[in-house]
This record gives C-alpha cells, sequence and structure tokens, in this order.
C-alpha cells in the first residue's frame, strides 16, 4: 500500500472542496470537518504502523521517476507528525464547533482549517523543496484569511503585518531555491542529499543555503525574526490562535530539522554556532516578553517564541540525543500550547476578559478548569513529570 | 546577457526592498510586487539563458523547461497573494483611514 | 497487610494513587479524613522499620525498571541507612501531620486539595531519597519544590501567601536548574547516571577538571534548598503556609532535602578544601544569623523558622567538618531537630488554631487552658535547648564533644556554644513563654477538642524524651550504619553515655546563659520584629528590588522590539539577512568577473526600460504614476520573458500584469496623496541598506553562476515530454503532469485567496 502516504493529503483537499459545495449538495459542514479530520488521524496512524512495520515510505507522484517527478516521503517522524496534525484538526474543529461565531463559519472557517491541514500535511511529506516551497503557500493564504476572518479591525492590522513578513518570507525562500536550482540542478531532497556531500566546501553554495536558513527561521519564529508571531497570534478568535500556535511555527521547525539533516550536514556547511545564538536569544526574549505581558493570549504567543528557541537549541546542537529531545518538545509542545490556548478562550469567556489584571477568583469557582490550565502550564514550565520535562534535561 | 540580467536582478531587489521601508501602504505593495519580479528572474537565470523556447519541435538546444515551470507556478501563486493582499491593505485604509502604515503600530 | 517488603516503587505509587483517589473520601467523613489518609504513611513507616535490621546487616536492597534508557532516565531505587533515616522521618511525621492536617483544616472546602498536594509532596520527597538513578532524583527535587509551591500559596487569595510562594519557587527552581547542570555534568565525568555507579568513582571525580563546577553546582542547589546564606530569605517568608506545612516541610522534610543531598554525595565529593570552605562558611553562618534573628521575632512560626535556619546551618557545618564523631553527632541532630521542631510548629499550629493569632505579645497564660499542649511544648522545647535526657541534649553532647575532640576544634567550638545559647533563649521563648507567662489570667474562651491536635505533639515530644531515656539500640541498628553509608567509621553515635565531664560542664553552661538572654530578652526587649542589626544584611531586599528592575527591563526590552511598527520588523528582517549573507561572502575567496559581452541590442533597450521605470517608481510623487511605472517594470519583464525563450512565461505575466494593474489602479489610487516624509537620514539609511542588498543578490548570482557544480537534470524532460507527457510544449508538460502536485497546490491557493477576498470585502465584524 505505498498510496497510504496520499492519504492524509487527499482527505483535508476532499472535505475542503465538499465543504465549499453549496449548502443542498453537501453533509453538515460541522460534521464533515469532525469525521474528515478524525479520518485524518486514522489514516495518519495507519501510515505510521505501516512505516513502523515496513520502513520509511516513498511515493513517486504519476509514477515519474525520482528526481524528476515529485516524490513523497514519510518517515516516522513525518507520520508522527501527521497524526499530530489531525489530533489538533479535530480537537480545533470540536473546540470551534462551540466558540466560533456563525458568521465566521459560514464564511469558509471549515473549508480554511481543512486547507491548513492539508498544507501542514504536504509539507510533513515533501520530498522536493520547490514543492515545500508551494504547501509553505498553501499554508501561508490560508493562515492569511482564517487570520483576517471577520474583518476586525486588530485582525485587519495584525494581518498586514502578517502577511508582509510572510510575504518576504517566501521571497527570500524563492532566491535559495533558485540559486540551489542554478548550482545543484536539482531540488529533489534525497537527490540533493547525494550530491551535495560531493560539492567542495568553501563556495558560495553556504550563501545559498544561508537564504533557505534564514527562511525557516522566519518561518518557526526564531530571533530576530519573530515579529510576526506576537503581532499576530492574539488577534484571531481563540480557535485559530490554538491552532496556529500548534501547528504553524512547528512547521518552520519540523522543516529545520530536515533542512540540518538532509541539507547543510552533507553540504558540510553547517551553521550550528549561528543557530545556536539565535536559539539561545529567542529563548530569553521570548521569555521576557511572555513576562511583560498582562493578556493571556500575548503571554502564550510570546511563550511559543522561547519554546521554539529550547528547539532550535536541541536542533544546533546536532546530536541524536539532542534532536531527539527537539522533536519530543515539538510534539509535547504543539499539545500542551494547544491546550493552553483553548483553555485560555474558555477563561475568557468564564471571566470576561483576557487581561490577567481583571480576571482573579477563577480557581475557586472552576477548579477542574484551573487544574488543567494548571497541568498545561506546568509541563511547559518544565516541571517533572508532565513530559515538557524530559524535555529540558539532555 | 546572463550577466546583465544579473544587474536587473539586484536593482529589482533593491528598488523592492528601498520601497518597502517606507511608509505608505501603497509603497508596501509595489515593494512586494518588485521583490516578486526579481525572484522570478532570479529563477530564470538559474535556468541558464542561451537556447531557444523548451519545445519538443525545436531543433537545436533548447531552454531548460524546470526553472520556466517553476516560474509559472510562482507567478500564479503570487497573484493570489497578491491580490488578498491589495484588498487586505485597502481595509486597512478604510479602517484607519490613514494612509500611513505607522499608524498602524498603536494595536501592539 | 501487602507485602511490600524489598518494593520501593510501590509505595511511592500508593502515595500518589491515594494523592488522586482521596477527594473520593472527602463526601463520606470530612471531619475524619486525616485520620483515613494518615493509615497509609502509618503503614509504610512500619514497613520500613522494617528495613532497619537487614540495613543495618548490610543488605541493600535494589529496584530497576528501564524507562527512558536514551536519556540514562531509569525508575532505580535503592535504600541505605541514610535513605531509611530520611524515610523514616518522611512517613512517620507525615502520618501525624496528616492526623493533624485534617484537624486544622476542618471543613475548609478546598482541603481536597491541600491533601492532594501534600500527598504529591511525601511520594516526591520519598522518592527523591530513594532514587538511584541522578536524573530521576532531579526529578522528585523539582517535584517537591513543585508542591511546595502550592502549599505554600495555599491560601491563595492572600497575596504575601503568593509571593512568598513564587519566591521560595523561584529560589529552589533556581537551584534545581544548578543541580541539574551538575547532575549532567557527574554523567558525563562518571558515564553512568545510576547513583550507586558514581557514589563509587571518589578519585575520578576528584580528580576531573569538571570537580569544582560540579561541587559548586551542587552545594548551590542544595543551599537554595535548604535555605542557607544567601538563599535563606524564602524559608520564613515561607511561613505564610498553613502551620502543618510548616511542620512537615519547613522543619523535618523539604528542608533537609539539600542536607540530605550532600550527605549523600559527601563519600564522593566531600572531604576536599572546597568542600570544607563551602560547607563551614555558609553553614556556619546561617547558624548564627539563625540564632540571632530567632530571637528578635516576636511571631511564633517566625522564631521557630529562624531556628530551624539556624540548625540547618549547624548540620551542613558539621557536615563541611567531616569525620565520624561531626557526622555521627550531624546525623542525630536532625534526627532530634526533626522530632522537636516539628512538635513545636505543631504546637504553634494548636495556637494559631484556638486563639487566632501567633503573637507572643498576645498570648499568656495558656497552660491553663491547653495543658496537654503545654506538657508537649515543654518537653519539645526542653529537647531543644538540649536539656538531658532529652534527645537534643544527646545531639548537642556530640556536637560539643566532636568540636572539642578535633585540633583547632575550639575556635569553631567557641561560636557553635554562643549560636546554642541564643537558640537555647529561643527555644524557652516559644515553648515556655506564651503557656506559662501571666498564668493568672488566660485570654479566650474557647476550649481545646480534638484528639488531632493533641496526638502529633505529644507523640513526637515523648519520642524525643523516650529515646533519650532509654537504651536503645537506634544508633547501632540506625545512625551508625547511616555514618558508615557516608563513607564513616560509623561508631560515634551513642545515647546514654556520658561524655566527658568537659561536654557536660559546656552543655550547663550553654544553658545557664541560654537562660539569661532569655530573662533579658524577655523583661528588656520590648517585642519589636527587625531590632537586629543583621536585619539589615538582607539578600531578600536584593531579590526583590532584582526582581523588580528585571521585569521592568522585559518591559522596556518587549516594547522597544515588538514595537508595532512595520517598518522597523521589515528593517530588521532585511538587515540581518544582509549582515548574515555578508559576513558569509566575505568569508569567500576569489574575484568577481562581469562579462557584457555579445548582449543583443534589445536586451539593452529590456534593460534600460527596466531600471528606468524601476527608478522612476521610487522617485514618483502620486500613486497613479508609481502604479504605472511598475506596470512598465512588468512589461519590461514580459519581453524580457518573450525574447528569451520563454513565450509561455511571456503570456502569464501578461494576463497578470493586467488584472493586477486594474486592482491597483481601481483600489489603491483612491488613496490620498502620500504627504508624510521621512528625513533625509532615514531615506539615506534605507538607501544604504537596499543598495547593498542588491549588491551583494548581484555578486551571489555572479559567483554561483561559476560554480554550477552539477548539470541541470532536465535533460530527461527533454527527452521524454514527447513520449512519456505526449506533449511537444516541456514547460506544459511538466506543469500538468511531471510536477502535477505543484499546479494542484497552485490552484488551491488561488481559490483559497478567492474565499479571502471574498470574505474580507463581505464580512465585517466590528
Amino acid at each position: 500500500m505505498k498510496e497510504g502516504i496520499l492519504f492524509p493529503l487527499i482527505l483535508p483537499l476532499l472535505m475542503a472542496t465538499l465543504s465549499l459545495l453549496p449548502r443542498r449538495w453537501r453533509f453538515d459542514r460541522e460534521l464533515m470537518a469532525l469525521l474528515g479530520n478524525l479520518a485524518h488521524l486514522v489514516f495518519s496512524l495507519l501510515l505510521f504502523f505501516q512505516i513502523r512495520a515496513h520502513g520509511v515510505q516513498t511515493l513517486q507522484i504519476g509514477a515519474w521517476p525520482a528526481p524528476f517527478g515529485i516524490t513523497l516521503v514519510a518517515d516516522l517522524l513525518s507520520a508522527s507528525m501527521l497524526i499530530i496534525t489531525g489530533l489538533v484538526g479535530f480537537l480545533i474543529t470540536l473546540y470551534s464547533l462551540g466558540s466560533l461565531d456563525s458568521l465566521r463559519q459560514s464564511f469558509g472557517y471549515f473549508p480554511l482549517l481543512h486547507v491548513v491541514v492539508f498544507g501542514c500535511s504536504g509539507v510533513f511529506v515533501a520530498g522536493d523543496l520547490f514543492n515545500l516551497f508551494v504547501w509553505f503557500e498553501v499554508i501561508l493564504i490560508a493562515s492569511f484569511v482564517l487570520l483576517t476572518l471577520g474583518g476586525e479591525r486588530e485582525q485587519i492590522i495584525a494581518g498586514v503585518k502578517y502577511v508582509t513578513l510572510n510575504g518576504v518570507a517566501s521571497t527570500f525562500f524563492l532566491t535559495g531555491i533558485g540559486l540551489l536550482y542554478l548550482q545543484m540542478g536539482t531540488l529533489n531532497l534525497a537527490d540533493l542529499f547525494g550530491k551535495l556531500a560531493q560539492v567542495p566546501a568553501g563556495g558560495v553554495l553556504s550563501l545559498t543555503l544561508l537564504f533557505l536558513l534564514i527562511t525557516f527561521l522566519i518561518k518557526a519564529g526564531s530571533f530576530p525574526f519573530f515579529f510576526w508571531l506576537p503581532a499576530s497570534y492574539p488577534t484571531p478568535p481563540i480557535a485559530v490562535s490554538a491552532l496556529f500556535a500548534a501547528l504553524l511555527t512547528k512547521v518552520g521547525v519540523y522543516v529545520l530539522l530536515r533542512f540540518f539533516s538532509l541539507v547543510l550536514l552533507p553540504s558540510g556547511v553547517v551553521f550550528s554556532g549561528l543557530l545556536s545564538w539565535a536559539a539561545g536569544l529567542t529563548m530569553v526574549l521570548g521569555v521576557l516578553g511572555a513576562w511583560s505581558q498582562m493578556d493571556i493570549r500575548r503571554i502564550l504567543s510570546f511563550h511559543i517564541i522561547s519554546q521554539i528557541g529550547y528547539m532550535l537549541m536541541g536542533i544546533s546542537f546536532l546530536s541524536p540525543l539532542a534532536l531527539s529531545g527537539a522533536i519530543y518538545f515539538m510534539f509535547h509542545n504543539i499539545t500542551a500550547k494547544t491546550n493552553l490556548f483553548l483553555l485560555g478562550g474558555v477563561i475568557a469567556l468564564l471571566g470576561g476578559s483576557y487581561r490577567l489584571e481583571q480576571l482573579g477568583g477563577l480557581f475557586r469557582s472552576f477548579g477542574l478548569l484551573g487544574t488543567l490550565f494548571l497541568f498545561a502550564a506546568l509541563s511547559l514550565a518544565g516541571i517533572p513529570p508532565l513530559a515538557g520535562f524530559l524535555v529540558s534535561s539532555p | 546577457m546572463e550577466d546583465l540580467l544579473a544587474i536587473l536582478i539586484g536593482l529589482l531587489y533593491a528598488a523592492g526592498v528601498y520601497q518597502m521601508l517606507r511608509r505608505s501602504i501603497v509603497k508596501l505593495i509595489l515593494g512586494l510586487l518588485f521583490l516578486s519580479h526579481a525572484t522570478n528572474l532570479l529563477l530564470f537565470y538559474s535556468g541558464g539563458l542561451r537556447g531557444l523556447a523548451p519545445l519538443v519541435t525545436e531543433a537545436g538546444s533548447v531552454m531548460d523547461p524546470l526553472p520556466q515551470a517553476f516560474i509559472l507556478t510562482a507567478i500564479v501563486i503570487n497573484f493570489g497573494i497578491i491580490a488578498f493582499f491589495v484588498i487586505l491593505l485597502f481595509r486597512a485604509y478604510q479602517i484607519n483611514r490613514a494612509e500611513d502604515l505607522d499608524e498602524l503600530h498603536r494595536t501592539e | 497487610m501487602v507485602d511490600l517488603k524489598r518494593d520501593m516503587l510501590t509505595p511511592l505509587l500508593f502515595i500518589y494513587g491515594l494523592a488522586f483517589l482521596q477527594p473520593l473520601f472527602h463526601p463520606f467523613d470530612r471531619k475524619r479524613i486525616g485520620w483515613l489518609l494518615a493509615l497509609l504513611p502509618f503503614f509504610l513507616t512500619l514497613h520500613f522499620i522494617d528495613y532497619i535490621e537487614p540495613l543495618a546487616q548490610g543488605e541493600r536492597p535494589l529496584e530497576f525498571y528501564s524507562w527512558v534508557p536514551s536519556m540514562g532516565l531509569n525508575l532505580s531505587f535503592f535504600l541505605d541507612p541514610l535513605s531509611l533515616l530520611f524515610a523514616l522521618l518522611i512517613t512517620g511525621i507525615g502520618t501525624l501531620v496528616l492526623i493533624f492536617s485534617g484537624e486544622y483544616l476542618g471543613n475548609e472546602p478546598e482541603q481536597t486539595r491541600f491533601f492532594a498536594v501534600l500527598l504529591l509532596f511525601m511520594g516526591s520527597m520519598l522518592g527523591m531519597i530513594l532514587s538511584n538513578n541522578l536524573i530521576l532524583l532531579f526529578v522528585f527535587w523539582e517535584l517537591t519544590s513543585f508542591a511546595s509551591y502550592l502549599l505554600i500559596g495555599y491560601y491563595h487569595e492572600k497575596q504575601a501567601a503568593r509571593e512568598a510562594a513564587l519566591q521560595a519557587f523561584v529560589i529552589t527552581t533556581l537551584g534545581g536548574l544548578a543541580l541539574l547542570v551538575a547532575v549532567i555534568l557527574l554523567g558525563q565525568v562518571v558515564g553512568s547516571y545510576e547513583l550507586s555507579e558514581v557514589l563509587k568513582q571518589k578519585e575520578l571525580l576528584q580528580a576531573s577538571p569538571k570537580y569544582p563546577v560540579i561541587l559548586t553546582l551542587m552545594v548551590l542547589g542544595s543551599f537554595t534548598k535548604s535555605a542557607q546564606i544567601p538563599f535563606h530569605f524564602w524559608l520564613p517568608s515561607a511561613m505564610q503556609a498553613p502551620t502543618p506545612v510548616s511542620a512537615y516541610l519547613h522543619s523535618a522534610t523539604l528542608v533537609n532535602a539539600g542536607v540530605y543531598l550532600l550527605s549523600r554525595f559527601a563519600p564522593a565529593l566531600g572531604g576536599t578544601e572546597l568542600w570544607f570552605w563551602f560547607l563551614v562558611t555558609a553553614g556556619g553562618g546561617t547558624l548564627i544569623y539563625g540564632a540571632w534573628m530567632a530571637l528578635f521575632q516576636h511571631d511564633l512560626k517566625l522564631i521557630l523558622a529562624y531556628s530551624t535556619l539556624s540548625v540547618l546551618g549547624a548540620l551542613f557545618f558539621l557536615l563541611g567538618l567531616g569525620g565520624d564523631a561531626a557526622i555521627g553527632a550531624m546525623l542525630l541532630l536532625l534526627f532530634a531537630h526533626a522530632l522537636y521542631k516539628a512538635a513545636l510548629f505543631l504546637v504553634a499550629g494548636v495556637i494559631d488554631h484556638q486563639m487566632k493569632t501567633r503573637d507572643l505579645t498576645r498570648l499568656a497564660g495558656l497552660a491553663k487552658k491547653m495543658p496537654w499542649v503545654a506538657f508537649a511544648a515543654a518537653l519539645s522545647s526542653l529537647s531543644f535547648i538540649g536539656l538531658p535526657p532529652f534527645l537534643g541534649f544527646w545531639a548537642k553532647e556530640g556536637v560539643y564533644s566532636a568540636l572539642l575532640g578535633r585540633e583547632g576544634g575550639v575556635p569553631l567550638f567557641i561560636f557553635i556554644m554562643s549560636a546554642n545559647v541564643l537558640l537555647v533563649a529561643s527555644g524557652l521563648l516559644v515553648g515556655f513563654y506564651p503557656f506559662w507567662h501571666q498564668f493568672k489570667q488566660h485570654a479566650g474562651p474557647r476550649h481545646l477538642r480534638g484528639l488531632g491536635f493533641l496526638l502529633g505533639p505529644l507523640l513526637l515530644a515523648l519520642f524525643g524524651l523516650f529515646y533519650g531515656v532509654v537504651e536503645s539500640d537506634l544508633p547501632q541498628k540506625l545512625f551508625n550504619p547511616a555514618g558508615l553509608a557516608m563513607g564513616q567509621a560509623g561508631t560515634a553515635v551513642q545515647i546514654g553515655h556520658w561524655q566527658g565531664g568537659t561536654e557536660l560542664f559546656f552543655s550547663a553552661l550553654t544553658l545557664l546563659l541560654g537562660g539569661c538572654v532569655f530573662v533579658w530578652r524577655v523583661n528588656y526587649l520590648s517585642f519589636r520584629p527587625h531590632l537586629g542589626p543583621l536585619a539589615a544584611l538582607t539578600p531578600q531586599r536584593l531579590y526583590f528590588t532584582g526582581f523588580q528592575y528585571l521585569k521592568r527591563f522585559a518591559l522596556w526590552l518587549t516594547e522597544h522590539i515588538q514595537n508595532g511598527y512595520l517598518r522597523f520588523y521589515l528593517f530588521v528582517f532585511f538587515l540581518a539577512l544582509l549582515l548574515l549573507e555578508g559576513w558569509a561572502w566575505l568569508r569567500l575567496s576569489g574575484d568577481i568577473q562581469l562579462d557584457l559581452s555579445g548582449i543583443r541590442g534589445w536586451d539593452w533597450a529590456i534593460a534600460f526600460l527596466i531600471a528606468s521605470a524601476s527608478l522612476a517608481t521610487l522617485f514618483v510623487r502620486r500613486f497613479l504614476f508609481a502604479i504605472l511605472s511598475l506596470s512598465v517594470v512588468g512589461v519590461g519583464v514580459i519581453f524580457l520573458f518573450a525574447l528569451n525563450g520563454a513565450p509561455d512565461l511571456a503570456c502569464t505575466q501578461i494576463l497578470v500584469e493586467a488584472q493586477l494593474l486594474v486592482l491597483l489602479v481601481l483600489l489603491l489610487s483612491k488613496l490620498p496623496r502620500y504627504s508624510k516624509v521621512s528625513s533625509f537620514w532615514v531615506h539615506l539609511r534605507d538607501g544604504i541598506l537596499s543598495a547593498a542588498f542588491g549588491g551583494l543578490i548581484t555578486l551571489i548570482l555572479l559567483q554561483a553562476k561559476r560554480e554550477q557544480h552539477f548539470s541541470s537534470i532536465s535533460g530527461y524532460f527533454k527527452a521524454h515530454a514527447l513520449d512519456l507527457g505526449k506533449g511537444a510544449n516541456m514547460v506544459n508538460v511538466i506543469l500538468v503532469d511531471f510536477r502535477g502536485l505543484d499546479t494542484l497546490g497552485e490552484i488551491t491557493v488561488l481559490t483559497v485567496a478567492g474565499i479571502g477576498v471574498f470574505s474580507l470585502l463581505k464580512l465585517k465584524i466590528k
């Protein structure tokens, strides 16, 4: 079953298309969103077990041979990312059903959600750099629209910044792709992996790769490129913020991980010093930022940045242990962060505000909620034995 | 011709960057368009400029078709994004009644 | 009863399980819940008592489960006499504290939470001393910090409680970080995270260049946890906690964790100069500071907290001195102190609960009202001040003889004796003053009920008396083996054997002088909180100002970085890219060659068109003109494509340009003319940045052209477009066939952009 890799892609696309149909030709949009994401989760799990049993799965789209057609690859890491994407999609759909206004729902919220899942799934199985670019753009445009859906003042203004900065990042990405193609004649990652090892060090190739590295750093929200994140995440409805927090920056981190192991390491151009500086500053500035805020959503946004720093630090060490730590941290962070954002939404719903100084005494009235928030928050803070801790230790 | 194109690309990048750094909404979008022209040309440059149109029917050496396919994809994607962006900026103008981007800083 | 022999994980699971399950019991009997919950630690105490004999015989039970082997993290436990001593304190005192808490909290609605966290703490503390894996030990260590955070902040509506909790948490977590690094370094040096392996490697560790770092970090972790100078201030603040918590955490368990840590590592890390100076200076400093400060408090709990500081200091001091006698005295002191201090804290809790105050100036004649409490207080306090034959006395004897028997120990002895004199006064102040002064008038109508209140203080106090009087085999079975486990000869602790006359004389002298200080304190010194001149020496103030400044700094920094100006963000983006690329460029060698020969006339014309239109865009003042010049650039690009073998691109570009032109003109030309102009310098700055940026791109392109390492893969398309792709136009065949997936993505983008435009125009939620 080589095509198993295709299901996590086809499914959200199908759902997105179906939910765009006029009402009488389709099922209930909400139901489709729930079932679709659940099915995505199931197929990703199946893929995971398939990979466990039979090793890495690759698929040539249209059966065109390797460096010429588009390759899709899934290993355990990709499959795990797909699983978590499905899970997050499902949970956020569930949450949106209860929390999101019907206006936004009728203006394409669910199709957009599917497209984000579609794009992320694409990134996780992409085996070709230009294809990766296309997936990035799919995620981007869907996130642009989700961010501004509703047209509230804050959303529009956040949208301008978000679109501009990510547009610039796309430009850098294409620049890097063009230069790489010019020098290497191929964009297939497996092909690059083999060819880069033969390139003598010290050439202009390092500048080419630096363009790509910076692109991914922007996507991940690293120092000094994280501005777009706190500017935009606190503005849309909390379900959207949670979706972004869970998936978007992690897509950047995931690609960085791949980029380091597939491109930078074989080419011998390793910017690990650069990355660890960026990571360190990201951590510190994120924490300071979070500390200085009083709005739950803004605190969480800055906190994402600081945690991205941890993941990047893990990647920059380039040792298997640190990498596995970074990966583990990423999974854990996705779930914990989603949880926190959603709970933040509930808190705001109950307390009437996102501002900490206007909240208080909630614990007394809503003990369970407080405990949940506490667990997720502490887990993020790296308190044992919750998963967050395991990561801080390597 | 390649070297001339390289200079031209650099020029377009510079013009794009400069305009994006201005305070005007319109210049922001113009800057982004310049950058997208520049990257398209850069992709074009990456395939080499010597040769005929990549048709099988052409005798003689043809150009590398792959970058052209990339550019086509990029142009269309960019068109979608820019169209959205233009409307978004227009909405930002409507909301803020100011063409000055610096007016947007207060929400943070 | 379940047979728990040789099993250390099970008790932990039981405790954690109970922590989660205990809310189920509350609806049945809220009043006696403490008794019910106390059953578990009670049985555990019996369980651990069973271990005394085999451990003294030299058995060392081990328990091992693999957990995350790639990180060296195993669920690995062991028990030796040293851990057993702590385990007995944790479970034994835990039993009494649980019973007491049930009474103390009464029907408070949040007591479920309290018991959950208290049990969580108990399990973690026990886990810590049973861990045979360094990382596991760290995990439990942090868990105790966390539980203590929740317990100190139990009255979370009180600002002071929240702040005290946070303060304790910040300090101990910083120490925890230090410990983590120390643990990792230890693991690196030794090559194993198993404690029993690490402890065997004394020579290896002390010869390692990392030894000073490891030791410093370890000491840092331990001092923060055990509140040694300069990290001592969280402990007095932590008196905001409910009193049972103070009795449990701040006398017998949590604060002893640091002592345990260093005692545990003493065989491997101890005995060096550095070790000596760290422990003796900080321990000695805390010893005298705590004793001095305790004297001037008027809150019962604060007196107890400062005297605890002092005793902890003494423990570290003795640990730093090393040697059989000092270690033996330390172990005995640790045990005796845990008993009497927990009892006194509980007494303070009773007083607080009944009288609603702990202020010495407002308490009098309590002995008449609560005689049994007064009795327990008196007994504990006598152990505290070291009156024979209480356990505290034997501990003090041990300390004195350890110092006097030491070469050059006399100055140290004088030092420790003066601290003890002060402590005697505090002991009398806590244990007798509120009960017996102005015995005739007793204030307050409330009468004490409930065995739960009495059981703890009484039992603990009686233990202190019992083991002092009765000749038990405790020294041979528990203390001396523990000393043995710490690498000593393990013969020092003797209860009931009178040392030489010198020690006895000095003990009596201590009591006498202490009594004088007490009288002076009570009669000639009005109660004022911060009288001691040492009060000015507060790192607490440092902590608070530091905290404030850091927070202000964070706010300032964030406001400046995340300032909301898109221009600034973009500037940083481009500048960072330029700097990084420029830095990489400078590391390259080689010269740039520019070859402008063989260019056709129309290419020059197109280049000229694009260049001049680009420049024009920069300088025109009306938007319409700017948009038009952009279109000219677009036209130039179209021609460039058309004349250089890319007809498809040219066609697409024409369509796109036309639509964009319409869109831009329709929407943006309505905008007012831009009037605010940046200053010349801003223009210059941006000009330089963008020129450098463009220039660098050109340079990279020229250079990259000369460093083509592989030829393109597109030969395949040329060869197979017709036969496999069924098309003559290679570009089209690639788009729809070879790379059809890209096109699918492209269509998705367009569709979503359509949705976006539609919703932007139609959906406007205010």
